[in-house]
């Protein structure tokens, strides 16, 4: 079996760039980006852990954040994407796309060859 | 009824406060502030029902994995328990002052580097023996391997 630190290490990796991918369509609040990800199906199975990997971007410059005030309750963080994270984005969609290749072709799991 | 929810959602921040606490100080803040909010604004407004309560707990998901990720680290339980590293640290001991060092990485990893440490070291009563036992017991079993090989080629 592969050791689960590694698989983990894979998973955070992508969706550290799926948080960012969905912050290039628009900025957001951070529970809704959280809901989305939950609802996105099998990428989160805890979707509080995606508030460190927030903070980690955050403290990465690759997203920024302010306080909004909301109408119901106490000011929420908002969340935008800065341009290192823009350019993060574009890096990792051309090294994922080569690596999920790379990966399928060895497996025997690509989708519309096989 | 409303005194349970407060105990659920109470017991929880508590239970990640606890699981935090090695974090550094404003991490953890900022964790438990975060985990806040997300409790604000997935609750609502009240009154609130028990099953949608646990629901967005359960969704959350368990304090120590929330902690962890934090940290940059996997839960205890699926670290290996002697790391080769750790070995290696374990052996340079008796040599002086050396310890492994654990720093968060610029990639959220745990980075294990060996580094000289001024306020660590084994007493000299207790590592100069133990480096005796070290350089001593490998020669021994070559020796002793020897010994027994030797009788039978003659």
């Amino acid at each position: 079996m592969v050791a689960p630190s590694g698989l983990a290490q894979l998973r955070r990796g992508a969706i550290e760039h799926c948080v960012l991918a969905l912050l290039d369509r628009g900025e957001r609040y951070g529970f809704d980006l959280v809901r989305e990800l939950g609802d996105a199906g099998e990428l989160v199975t805890s979707e509080g852990t995606i508030y460190p990997l927030l903070s980690r971007l955050r403290r990465d410059g690759l997203v920024e954040t302010d306080w909004r005030a909301s109408d119901a309750g106490p000011p929420r963080r908002y969340y935008r994407l800065t341009d290192a994270g823009r350019s993060a984005l574009a890096g990792f969609r051309a090294e994922w796309a080569r690596f999920r290749d790379a990966v399928d072709a060895v497996l025997g799991t690509r989708g519309d060859a096989a | 009824m409303t005194s349970t929810i407060d105990r659920l959602v109470h017991d929880y921040l508590a239970a990640l406060e606890s699981a935090a606490a090695g974090l550094p100080p404003d991490a953890r803040r900022d964790l438990v502030a975060d985990i806040r909010e997300h409790l604000d604004q997935a609750l609502g407004s009240p009154p609130y029902d028990e099953i949608s309560v646990r629901t967005v707990i359960d969704r959350l998901g368990e304090p120590e994995e929330i902690a962890a990720e934090a940290g940059g680290r996997t839960p205890a339980s699926t670290q290996p328990r002697l790391r080769v590293r750790d070995a290696v640290g374990l052996a340079l001991l008796p040599f002086g002052r050396f310890s492994a060092g654990e720093s968060i990485g610029p990639d959220g990893t745990v980075v294990t580097t060996p580094e000289v440490s001024e306020d660590f070291a084994l007493p000299q009563v207790v590592g100069v023996p133990l480096l005796v036992v070290l350089v001593a017991a490998p020669v021994a079993v070559v020796l002793h391997l020897a010994s027994r090989a030797a009788p039978d080629r003659s």
